[in-house]
This record gives structure tokens, C-alpha cells and sequence, in this order.
């Protein structure tokens, strides 16, 4: 089956580290969840769901520490039961009326004094129709991915302000963006810690600076002394969890802690792609330790005997330091994202 | 009709007969029983008896907040399928229905807890947990069926002697366990990972309503910088919003209140003061009143046996609905109420 | 050119993997499995290759199996379910050396374009992309540019270096040509080994050189299509270094180029003996190679790897006792068991393994299937897949049990011991060693055939222990210096003699070898003449040389008991060879020096040389060999009038001819009848 190739390619891909990235992993998977939805035969809507989520499984399994594959299978799960809702429900408008509509999901406490006769809900009838259906809303999501720019930046004048400081770490585009649009409107300045050892920060503070935004690269060290001048801080992400937490850019933790102590604001820019029902089991659960040669070098070889050399390339922020994440669809505070995590994925998908 | 049927010694029956299970299901299972002795033959008539039974239930024990959870969630049940009863016997037959079915299901929710809270065991590390909870314990079985390795901090709970029955069950299962003192949480609070708490309620802002001692283990717990997690079937969930500690509804007046010490009290020559009599009949929450002999109890009065934690000091909630966060809570209550 | 740059592109990218590395280094645990095989942190050696292959964008991979060809081969085939490239087995079972192989490659005709060539044990981070990308840059431009190896920097005492394979690389960087290799061993032994000889030529097309003893030779090369045409035309090439490279590199003829590619911040290392092993997943455990790391779960086995911290790789079936401890950098496989109390630190674990209580395990790599009991220690050692360890044995570092073997209750092994459980070459059954692995044991111990060795006896058999898992290198560098210094030293001397050879010895030979070929051929003077010439010139003589040996040696043939007619008398020699004396003297000087040398070698040299002397003189000057002035020169020094009665007496027979000479202008008859006189009398 050509589709299986397509997922083991994607699953090799990931293995290998040959694609990084949540922006660039998100659209390969949607991309291959079309392929694997158009190929899929059309039986029952149950056998779709429990074919894309055998897929999502292997894709997983490749890389645990990347979310954003998890999420855009959910997404699409989440798409496939909705669709198929719509559809029973159209049907179902010309026959007698059923249950009230779903506010409560099937999971809610109130079904526990459910029927006990009525089974969990059986997806059958997948005709050509809803398969249509269901491609044309993954393409949307394609779509939404595409534009999750244009929506985090058309909030920027609203957050920053003229003559402020802010200050950033790591090279995110969602962040550039964000700067960038401001920086149309008002003028302010920008401290970039330079996030030894991939010194993307130096990056970021290149990009910012070709934007003509004032920018300054500070080392990853003078973060907390500088902080008492900063108004606020902005940060983008690897990953956001179902509590709230970050997965970010080493560093990150250090920056959110300076500013939670000098009570300085920290917002955070992210699409939702990057939002994931998953809770941190510990703060190393989504770390990655990457290869030490940036830290200490491969050809000293006396000291790399008896030194262990980590470089890890993750870190996990706590919700306590987040104050407002920035998405696609609006600013809402850390404890809201349960409420987005349920409108966008299905609690029998979080454990895929 | 007040019928002859006596729910609150049914409901003690239940709990002498499965000490597994848990008070709100009893009490619910001895409601399913009312209904099914009910001589009502109308509708009001039957919500009336209900409502009186459930009264009456409420009443009878001394620490009811998880009992009046799950009448409260019965009765509002019952209250919403009234509306689309064709007729009275087919209700009635379908409410025994659903009643029984839950009683099933709720067996069911606490093996469903223990599955979503073992990922957060990791091997190695130290948990503490607070006296006895039936929920708590096959927690912490199962992570060590799955060969997970960690030790287990429980305060002991003395008016309860809870945290020695928790010990018991836990070294069964080969846990290493330590029993402290409740005095020494602060002390021994650096040397855990976690703290672990059971739940008599949970209420609406996503605070807590457990055994006396879990508000302050919270709020060393936070102090320390460390994880506090709760474990609660989503039947526990109540419509409360307590402001402070005194705010919980009492319906035996003397739950949360302290009374003096008897002045001229002797200590006993015998010197049984600590006897632990682990009793079958009540649950580990229920008045220890019976197992003591008279003198400890003039010792010790009577003393609040639950407090209220606030949401603040929660990082996460592990119930049947999976895993929340605190202010997750009030969403799945909003969708019940609605 | 457009068209001609598209065609090149949809060429499909080929690679050859060697897969068998022609040494028995791994002995005996590569008499049942091909070394590729060998898992290396619980994933096969090749598997590595291949996905480092994988991540390069090759399409197309030959294997090249040698040794247990089939087991590679049912190895490939497995893999190929799993991945979308293209992979051909190629058995051929009389390869002997790198060389072989790329003849047989060679000859099936099989590599279309430029590819690239790795051993079934290289283990590597790199993306091959900037190297191809410069290979083809180079071809394009030059057709000579036929190879581009890849090396790593590193210092020299690093733990990735296989130190039994050093190499010196002499480097042009500008140009990225590699300019001369040289193999290196630990230990030298010949004055060959110790020295590095360049042509100088070298020199003239490449102003600035660097000589690099600090890179660490992966053995990845980006090779073109001609590689393997070269191999068949030279068909002594064995080695891929030191006969290829050093070949190509040293032959004015060919004209080709190889060229390097630095690699500074990735990984490529080969794992050519126990010892890099041992190196080589350390690198891995300390994640140098991520993502080549336990935990990117890259293997088909469906394993699922977690990292923990203190780089602890712990599959997700592990079942760990409470009281056993796992210190760090540990890699533990799928359903293995530890009991209580065991310590495992530094090790690789495979699967299904079961370590009993109270076992102490560090820095070992110990394989699937095998089992461990209680209160057993080791360090250092490899343990292959199904061995059984019993209670109490202590196994000695840089051992290697192999597989199968039982190893019995309470057995100490020695250090470097090697254990196998087949039996010898030429029976059918093993014969347990029972003094080695106890009564219960199964298992003998096993030592290299002198014969597999094809190493020729001059190299110091430490450059093969230097090789072997936990071979302490300090303690014996520090022996070895000072052995070395002093031997160095003696060795110079004595090479100064023997090696310089004598020069007088020899001419003397040569010219004595020169007149007797003369005289028992009959030549003719002026050839002998000119073979004397060139012997002269040859060994940068001069004619006095010639003259001191010439002269004795043609007045040697004088036999005076001669008959006339024999070519032997005095006067028949001298009209005969005369000549070629003349040919040797030329002006006054040489000429009294000729004197000299006549009446040293009369007086000492010859037996009744005085009859000989005035003969000569005469004839010397009847034939104007000797002129008037020189005559009167030599007799009236003083250099003539020292000496012993011999060289007296000569002058006085020299004398009447001296009073000829002085007396003015007299008859030229009288002088002959004079000189005829005096012979007659003399007879």
C-alpha cells in the first residue's frame, strides 16, 4: 500500500531527526493524514478512526518529545467525529429527535448515570459524502496553519506599547512576526539572550534588527540582572501542555523565573497546533539532550573520559510563570487551555 | 408516604458488607433500594420521599460532604429525567436501572484513576500520601504491579489511625513505607517528590475537601515547590464554593467545630490510649468515635475531620474524567448542572 | 550544460558497504557471526551504517559479505522490509583484504557513478551532503580527483582513535589534496615504520603542507567510478590506506588526486577492535552521536528506549528489583531482569537477560539471552548472546566469553582471557576446559592461530594487543619510551655501519674483478680503459685511486718464470698493458705519482718487484708515458729516498737511467744499448 510507504517515510523522517521543528513536522502530518485519509476504504467511520490512530501511534512512537504530531492527529480525529456528528444529526433531523445536543462530551459525569443499555457511540455509514467532508476540514486546518501568522500578529499593538523593553530568547518565527508588526506601529526596543550553545538568539536578533527594531543580544547569563528594566517578556515555544506548561527553548525557564520574580509579564506567542492534551509526568519528560559537542568539544579528549557533557535542548516552564498565551484564536490566560483543549480534541484521543 | 423501608440502616448495612465501596455509591445503592420499596404512587410523592431519604441520610453521618455529593447528583438526576417520563412505572423501572448500572461503573471509575495517575509515579521517586484512601492505595498498587519503584511517606492520622491502615495495604504489595507523624510533614516535605491525596468532595473552584491535615500538607507541599495531587471519582464532584474553612455546610453540628477538652480528665492506669481497633464498619472517614475506649475520647474532644484546600494549591486533579487541572473542574460541573 | 548537469542528477546515489572487515580482531566471537552483525549498544553494527547511508540520501546500497555471508544476508533481508532503499547482497567468499572485494566489484560492473565506500562498522552523524556536493564540484573540473576521504579532528589521546591504526596524513589545504599517508603503529619496530619519506616534488606544486597526526581516519570515502578500474589494474592493492592511498599517491605514473574533507563538529568513528567498541558506545551512551542515540529507537526491533537522567537507557519492559542500583550510563534492554542488590554501572544490556542478586557489572556489554547469577563481578569484558554466567565467578577485564559458553560456579578468569564454546578446527565435539570454566562449564579457551596473522614477523606483537579491550595504554607507554629511546640510539649506530657500505673494499674488488676479465677475455686496451673510466666515475673516484690499484694489478701478471710467448714475461705484459697504465696518468703530476706508486708497489707489493722496476721505467719512457721532467722529479725527491733498502735498491737501479737522462743530449742508442745491458745482465 503506497500509504504505508508514505507513513514509514514520515515515521523514518522523524526518527532520524531529518525534520524538527513544530511548524515543519505539523504540515508534514497533515499532509500525510490526507494521503492516509483519501486511501483509507470507505467502511465504517469507526475503522477510519481506528486507522488513523494506528498511524498516529507510529508516528509518535518516532519522536515522543514532538508534540505537534500527536495534536494534528487528534485535530483530525476530532475532525472525523464532528463531521460524522453533523452528518447523523442531519440525517437524523428528518426522523424523530434524539438526545439534546452535545455540550456534555460522552465522558461527562452525567453519563454516568447514562443509559446503561447504550454502548459508546458507534460510527458507522461513512459514505463518499462525508469523506469529502472530512478532507475539505483538514484542509482548512491546513490552511489555519498557514495563516496562524497573520492572526498572532494583528494582536501585537495591542501588547506592546511605545518605548517599552521587551525581551525575548531563542529564534521563534511566531515571536519575529509579532515584533515585526508592532514595530510598524510603535517603536521599541528589544534585549535577544543569545541561547548558548545554538546561539539562535543571535538569529533572532539579526532578523529583528533588519526590521529596524532597536535590538540588543545579551548573554544567557545577564538575563536575570537585566530584568528589573524589562516590561515585559515575550517567548515562543516548542510546545504547550495540557496544564498550561511550556516546553521551550533551554533557557526559557531561567528567563520566565527572572521576570516572575521582578513581577514582570510573560506572554506567549503559539499557534494551537502546538497545544497538546498531554500533562509533563515530570519536568524531563519532553526534554531532548542533543549531542554535547556545541558545549565541550568532541576532540578533547581527556576531559570528555571522565566528564559526562549534557546539553539538553528543552526546557519545561511551570503555568506559574506564564501570565497570557497569545494563539490564533485569541489571548487567553494558562488556565483556560483546558477549555480549548476539549473544543479541539476528543478525550478518548488524548492517549493515542 | 413515608414508607417502612429504612434507608440509613440499609445504607450501614451496605457499608459493613463492601468495605470496598464507597459512601456516596452506598448511599445511592440504598436510594436505588428505596425507590425499588417505594409505595409512591406519584410523581411529586416519589421526588418528596427521595428528597426526605436523602435528608435523612445526610443527617445520620457525621462526615457526609462525599455522602451528600452523590445524593445531590442522584437527586438531580432524577430531577432532569422526570421531564421525559412517558409514564411513572417505566420511570421508575428505568431509574432502578440506571442506578444499579452506576454502582457498576463506579467500581469501575477508581480503576480508571489508578490507570491515569500511574504515568506520574517515576521510578525512583518519594511520594507522600495522607492517611487511608481506598483510591490512593490501588494508585500506588498498580504503579507497583508495573514494576515502578518508589517509597511512600503516609502520615499516620491519629485520630483515624488511617495512615497505619494505608501501611498495611501498601507493604502488602511490597511498597517500601515509612509512617510519620502528622506533626513532621514540614520536616520530611524536601525528601518527596510528591504529595498524593485522596478526596472526600471536590468543589466548584476546583478545591478540596479531604481528611483534616490535607490543607496544611498543601500548603507545606507549595511552600516546597512540589507537585500536589488529588484523586477523585467524578461522583464526588459537589456545587459548593467555600470562601474559607468554615464555610462547608454541616449538617452534624459538630464537624468542624472544636470542643474543650474535659478539665478533669485522668489518664487511664491501663494506659490503652493508643489502641488501634480497625473497624470493618465505618469508613475510614466515619466517626472513630466507637473505636476508641471513653477516656482517649474525653482526651482528645471533638475535632473537625475534614478540611477545605484551596485551588491554589492543586496542581492536578486525577478523576474519571481524566486528568484536570483545578479550573477544569468547574467546566465539568457547569456541564452537569446545565 | 544543462541537459548533461540533469542526466547526472537523476543518477541514483550508490553506496558499497564492506561488510566484512578482512581481521580477526573480534576472535573468537567472529568465528559464528559476521562482525557487522555484533550489536553495538543492542542495535547491529550495520545497522548504523545503514542508517548513516540512510540520512545521506543514498538509493541504492552493495553489501559485500565475506565471512557469514549468509547470516548478513538474512540480516538484509529483514531490514529491507522496514526501509524504502534499495539494498543488493554481494557474496563472495574468497575476499581476502578490501582490495579483493573492489576487484570483484569491479568486475561486475556494477557502481554507474560516483559512490560511497564504508565499512559494515562505521557509526556516524554526518550528513554527507557538503562532501558530495564537493566531490562532484571537484570532478566536474578534474577528472583526476578520484577519491575524497573523510576525516575528523581530534587530539591525539582521544578515546575514539584506534590506536593500533594511527595514520600521518600530509595535507594541502588550499587545494584539499591529500599529498602522502603513512600508516602508523603503536609500537615501531622497524626503522621503516619510524620514518617518512616524501618525494620532493611534492614540494614544487605545493608551497604550503600540513602534516597531521591529530585526524581520525573514519574511513568514509566519496569515491569516483574509477576506484575499483584502479584496484584491477594494480593487483597487489590489499589495503585501502596503506596500498591504495599510499600507491596512488606515491606514483608519478597515474597522475590522480585524493582529496580530504575536514569534519569538525559530527561523529564518524569505525569500530576496528574491542577496544574502540568499548570507545565507540561510550560516544553513543554520552549521546556524541545523537541521533544515532538508544533512545531515537532507530532499530526495526520495535524497541522503545527512554533516556533517563544520568544517561540511563532503560527499555519500557525492564523489570528492576528495589534494591538494585543503576548508576550511570547504562543501556538495558527489552524484558531483562536485575535482582536485588546487583550494581550496574558503564554497561550495555541486551534483552531477555536475567542478572541475579548481588552482581556487580561495570563498563561490560553483555549481549541478549544471557544469564547471570548471583554474587558474579566483571569488568571490563564482552559477554555474547546465550552465555551463562553461574554464582560467584569473577571474570578478569578485557576477557571476551563468547557465545554459548557456561562459565561454572566459583571460576576465576584470568584477565584477557578469550572463551568460545566451539570446538577445535579439526574436531567434532568441545572439549571443555574444566581447570578454566569449572565442571559445569562449557567452554575452552581460545588463542589467534600463529597463522592467521598475515602481519609479517617484524611487527612487534604488542601493535596487536594494543588493540584489545582495556589494554592499559599508560602503564605501558611509560616501559616502552625508555626501551625505545635507548634501542633507538643502537640501532643508529649500527645502521650507520652496516648500511654504508665500504667504498675502498669495494673498488678494490671491482677493479681487481675489471683486470681479470680483461685478461682472461683478451679485451683490448681501450676497452678495459673505458670499463676502468667508468668504474671511476662510477664510484666517484679518482685516477690516483685507479693508478694505486691499476698498476699493481697489471704488473701482478707478471710471471717472471715465464716463457716468452705466454703473454707473461715483463716485457710481453708491459707492451701489452702498458698502455692502459698510460691511459691512467696523464700530466707531470699524475705521472710522478705513477712513479711513486711504481716503486712502492715494486718494492712492496710484488715478488722481485726490482726486476720488474727498471723494465717498467724504460718502457714508461720509450713509450713517453713518463716524460724526462717527471723521471728527474721522483728520483730526486725525497719522498723517494724514504722508505725501506726495497725502494732504495730501485732507485739505484733507476740510477743509470737518471745519469742517461742528465747527460746532456746523449745518443739515444747508447741509452738502449746501456738499458739492454743492463737487462741482460739482470736475467
Amino acid at each position: 500500500m503506497s500509504s504505508k510507504n508514505v507513513v514509514d517515510d514520515l515515521v523514518a523522517k522523524l526518527k532520524r531527526r531529518q525534520l524538527v521543528g513544530s511548524s515543519a513536522v505539523a504540515q508534514e502530518t497533515l499532509k500525510l493524514m490526507i494521503v492516509v485519509i483519501s486511501k483509507a476504504p470507505l467502511s465504517t467511520v469507526n475503522q477510519l478512526i481506528d486507522l488513523v490512530k494506528s498511524v498516529g501511534q507510529k508516528l509518535v512512537a518516532a519522536n515522543p518529545t514532538e508534540p505537534a504530531v500527536g495534536n494534528i492527529v487528534r485535530r483530525v480525529l476530532h475532525v472525523i467525529r464532528e463531521e460524522y456528528r453533523d452528518a447523523e444529526n442531519n440525517t437524523n433531523k428528518q426522523g424523530e429527535l434524539t438526545a439534546p445536543p452535545s455540550l456534555t462530551t460522552s465522558s461527562s459525569m452525567y453519563n454516568l448515570l447514562g443509559d446503561p443499555t447504550s454502548q459508546q457511540a458507534v460510527y458507522g455509514r461513512y459514505s463518499h459524502a462525508l469523506r469529502n467532508n472530512i478532507i475539505q476540514e483538514v484542509k482548512d486546518i491546513r490552511i489555519e496553519l498557514e495563516t496562524i501568522y497573520d492572526n498572532i500578529k494583528n494582536q501585537a499593538s495591542l501588547h506592546i506599547h511605545s518605548n517599552e523593553i521587551i525581551m525575548t530568547i531563542g529564534k521563534s518565527k511566531t515571536v519575529e512576526e509579532f515584533l515585526k508588526m508592532a514595530a510598524s506601529k510603535r517603536k521599541f526596543q528589544v534585549l535577544v539572550a543569545e541561547t548558548a550553545p545554538s546561539y539562535q538568539g543571535q538569529e533572532m536578533a539579526l532578523e529583528l534588527s533588519k526590521a529596524g527594531i532597536e535590538t540588543t543580544v545579551i548573554p544567557d547569563s545577564a538575563v536575570f540582572a537585566v530584568m528589573s528594566r524589562v516590561n515585559k517578556v515575550i517567548l515562543g515555544t516548542h510546545a504547550v501542555l495540557a496544564n498550561g506548561g511550556l516546553v521551550a527553548i533551554t533557557g526559557t525557564h531561567m528567563m520566565a523565573a527572572a521576570a516572575k520574580h521582578h513581577s514582570t509579564p510573560v506572554v506567549v506567542c503559539t499557534g494551537l497546533y502546538k497545544l497538546s492534551p498531554l500533562y509533563p509526568y515530570d519536568d524531563d519528560s519532553f526534554t531532548v539532550n542533543i549531542n554535547p559537542d556545541a558545549v565541550l568539544g568532541f576532540e578533547e579528549g581527556d576531559l570528555i573520559e571522565k566528564v559526562t557533557v549534557a546539553n539538553p535542548y528543552y526546557d519545561y516552564v511551570s503555568p506559574d510563570f506564564v501570565n497570557l498565551f497569545i494563539t490564533n484564536q485569541g489571548g487567553h490566560p494558562p488556565s483556560y487551555l483546558y477549555r480549548l483543549i476539549v473544543e479541539n480534541y476528543h478525550p478518548d484521543d488524548h492517549s493515542l | 408516604m413515608v414508607t417502612d423501608f429504612d434507608v440509613v440502616a440499609h445504607y450501614k448495612n451496605l457499608l459493613i458488607t463492601s468495605p470496598d465501596i464507597s459512601m456516596p455509591v452506598a448511599a445511592i445503592e440504598a436510594l436505588v433500594e428505596l425507590i425499588k420499596n417505594s409505595n409512591a404512587t406519584t410523581m411529586s410523592e416519589f421526588m418528596v420521599s427521595i428528597k426526605e431519604a436523602s435528608q435523612l441520610l445526610k443527617t445520620s453521618v457525621r462526615n457526609s460532604i462525599s455522602l451528600s455529593a452523590g445524593c445531590d447528583l442522584f437527586l438531580r438526576f432524577i430531577g432532569r429525567s422526570s421531564q421525559d417520563a412517558a409514564d411513572f412505572e417505566s420511570w421508575k423501572s428505568s431509574l432502578i436501572a440506571r442506578g444499579e448500572g452506576f454502582v457498576e461503573k463506579a467500581a469501575a471509575c477508581r480503576h480508571k484513576i489508578a490507570e491515569l495517575g500511574v504515568p506520574f509515579i517515576r521510578d525512583g521517586s518519594v511520594i507522600l500520601i495522607h492517611a487511608h484512601s481506598r483510591v490512593v492505595s490501588l494508585l500506588l498498587q498498580k504503579a507497583a504491579a508495573d514494576h515502578k519503584r518508589f517509597k511512600v511517606f503516609v502520615t499516620e492520622s491519629s485520630h483515624s489511625q488511617g495512615g497505619i491502615r494505608s501501611a498495611h495495604v501498601l507493604r502488602a504489595a511490597g511498597i517500601p513505607t515509612t509512617i510519620i507523624l502528622d506533626a513532621a510533614v514540614g520536616y520530611v516535605m524536601d525528601k518527596v517528590d510528591m504529595v498524593l491525596v485522596g478526596a472526600e468532595g471536590v468543589v466548584e473552584n476546583g478545591g478540596l475537601i479531604n481528611q483534616i491535615g490535607s490543607y496544611q500538607m498543601a500548603i507545606v507541599a507549595k511552600a516546597a515547590n512540589k507537585p500536589f495531587y488529588a484523586v477523585a471519582e467524578s461522583y464526588k464532584f459537589v456545587r459548593l464554593f467555600p470562601l474559607n474553612q468554615y464555610d462547608l455546610p454541616t449538617y452534624s453540628a459538630d464537624t468542624l467545630s472544636f470542643q474543650e477538652l474535659n478539665l478533669d480528665y485522668d489518664m487511664p492506669e491501663d494506659g490503652e490510649m493508643g489502641t488501634i481497633k480497625t473497624d470493618r464498619v465505618t469508613s475510614p472517614s466515619a466517626t472513630p468515635v466507637d473505636t476508641r475506649t471513653l477516656s482517649s475520647q474525653k482526651a482528645q474532644g471533638s475535632n473537625p475531620l475534614v478540611d477545605y484546600t484551596p485551588p491554589d494549591y492543586i496542581t492536578l486533579l486525577f478523576t474519571d474524567l481524566g486528568v484536570l487541572t483545578p479550573s477544569g473542574v468547574s467546566d465539568e460541573l457547569i456541564k452537569l448542572y446545565l | 550544460m544543462p541537459p548533461k548537469e540533469r542526466v547526472e542528477a537523476e543518477q541514483v546515489l550508490q553506496a558499497v558497504v564492506l561488510a566484512d572487515s578482512f581481521d580477526q580482531r573480534f576472535q573468537p566471537i567472529t568465528l559464528e557471526t559476521a562482525r557487522c552483525l555484533l550489536p553495538l549498544c543492542n542495535m547491529p553494527l550495520i545497522s548504523y551504517t545503514f542508517e548513516f547511508l540512510a540520512v545521506a540520501g543514498v538509493e541504492e546500497i552493495f553489501v559485500f559479505c565475506c565471512s557469514h555471508a549468509d547470516k548478513v544476508k538474512e540480516f538484509v533481508k529483514e531490514y529491507r522490509k522496514e526501509s524504502s532503499i534499495t539494498i543488493h547482497t554481494i557474496v563472495s567468499p574468497e575476499s581476502m583484504s578490501v582490495g579483493d572485494a573492489m576487484r570483484e566489484l569491479d568486475a561486475k560492473q556494477l557502481i554507474r557513478t560516483d559512490f560511497i565506500l564504508v565499512t559494515g562498522d562505521v557509526v556516524s552523524n554526518m550528513k554527507l551532503d557538503k562532501v558530495l556536493e564537493e566531490h562532484r564540484a571537484r570532478r566536474a573540473v578534474d577528472k583526476n580527483a578520484i577519491m575524497t576521504m573523510v576525516l575528523k579532528k581530534a587530539s591525539s589521546k582521544h578515546r575514539s582513535r584506534s590506536v593500533g591504526d594511527g595514520s600521518i596524513f600530509v595535507l594541502d589545504q588550499k587545494t584539499k589534496e591529500c599529498l602522502h599517508y603513512q600508516p602508523v603503529k603503536a609500537f615501531s619496530s622497524t626503522r621503516e615504520d619510524r620514518r617518512l619519506q616524501m618525494s620532493m616534488e611534492v614540494f614544487e606544486k605545493h608551497p604550503e603542507i600540513q602534516i597531521r597526526n591529530d585526524l581520525i581516519d573514519c574511513q568514509i570515502d566519496v569515491c569516483s567510478v574509477e576506484v575499483p578500474a584502479l584496484f584491477t589494474e594494480n593487483f597487489d592493492y590489499q589495503d585501502i590506506r596503506s596500498d591504495f592511498v599510499h600507491g596512488i599517491l606515491t606514483s608519478d605514473l597515474l597522475g590522480k588526486t585524493i582529496h580530504f574533507q575536514e569534519v569538525n563538529d559530527v561523529y564518524a568513528a569505525r569500530v576496528r577492535s574491542t577496544q574502540m567498541y568499548d570507545a565507540i558506545s561510550k560516544d553513543i551512551i554520552s549521546r556524541w552521536t545523537f541521533p544515532m542515540v538508544p533512545d531515537s529507537n532507530l532499530g526495526t526491533s520495535g524497541d522503545r528506549y527512554e533516556c533517563r537522567r544520568g544517561l540511563v537507557y532503560k527499555e519500557k519492559s525492564v523489570v528492576l528489583s528495589r534494591t538494585c542500583v543503576v548508576e550511570e550510563k547504562v543501556v538495558i534492554g527489552a524484558n531483562t531482569q536485575v535482582a536485588e542488590s546487583s550494581v550496574l554501572s558503564n554497561c550495555v544490556i541486551g534483552k531477555n537477560c536475567k542478572i541475579g542478586a548481588n552482581v556487580k557489572i561495570d563498563n561490560a556489554y553483555i549481549w541478549d539471552n544471557v544469564t547471570i547469577k548471583d554474587n558474579t563481578q566483571m569488568t571490563q569484558c564482552i559477554i555474547a548472546s546465550n552465555a551463562v554466567i553461574e554464582e560467584n565467578v569473577k571474570i578478569g577485564k578485557g576477557s571476551m566469553i563468547s557465545f554459548n559458553v557456561i562459565i561454572g560456579a566459583n571460576s576465576i578468569i584470568p584477565p584477557f582471557t578469550r572463551i568460545t564454546a566451539l570446538p577445535e578446527e579439526d574436531e567434532d565435539e568441545l572439549e571443555s576446559d574444566e581447570a578454566l570454566v569449572g565442571p559445569t562449564g562449557r567452554g575452552r579457551a581460545f588463542t589467534e592461530a600463529e597463522d592467521s596473522d598475515d602481519e609479517d614477523d617484524e611487527t612487534d606483537p604488542r601493535n596487536k594487543l594494543v588493540n584489545k579491550l582495556a589494554y592499559d595504554l599508560e602503564q605501558i607507554k611509560l616501559a616502552a619510551q625508555e626501551q625505545e629511546s635507548a634501542s633507538e640510539f643502537e640501532s643508529e649506530a649500527s645502521d650507520v655501519e652496516e648500511d654504508e657500505f665500504d667504498p675502498v673494499e669495494d673498488l678494490n674488488r671491482e677493479v681487481a674483478q675489471t683486470l681479470d676479465r680483461a685478461f682472461n677475455e683478451n679485451h683490448d686496451v681501450d676497452i678495459a680503459a673505458l670499463e676502468l673510466n667508468t668504474l671511476r666515475m662510477a664510484s666517484n673516484s679518482n685516477f690516483h685511486e685507479m693508478r694505486l690499484r691499476i698498476i699493481p694489478g697489471v704488473l701482478r701478471h707478471i710471471d717472471h718464470a715465464a716463457r716468452p710467448g705466454a703473454g707473461k714475461t715483463v716485457k710481453e705484459v708491459l707492451t701489452r698493458w702498458g698502455p692502459l697504465i698510460g691511459k691512467m696518468i696523464h700530466d707531470e703530476q699524475d705521472q710522478v705519482d705513477g712513479l711513486f706508486i711504481l716503486q712502492s708497489c715494486c718494492a712492496v707489493q710484488l715478488e722481485d718487484g726490482h726486476k720488474v722496476f727498471g723494465p717498467s721505467l724504460r718502457y714508461f719512457y720509450d713509450e713517453d708515458i713518463l716524460e724526462e721532467d717527471a723521471i728527474l722529479g721522483w728520483y730526486h725527491s725525497s719522498r723517494s729516498r724514504d722508505g725501506g733498502p726495497a725502494e732504495l735498491r730501485l732507485r739505484e737501479i733507476a740510477a743509470p737511467l737518471i745519469a742517461f737522462l742528465e747527460a746532456p743530449d746523449s745518443d739515444d742508442e747508447d741509452e738502449d744499448d746501456d738499458d739492454d745491458s743492463e737487462e741482460e745482465e739482470d736475467e
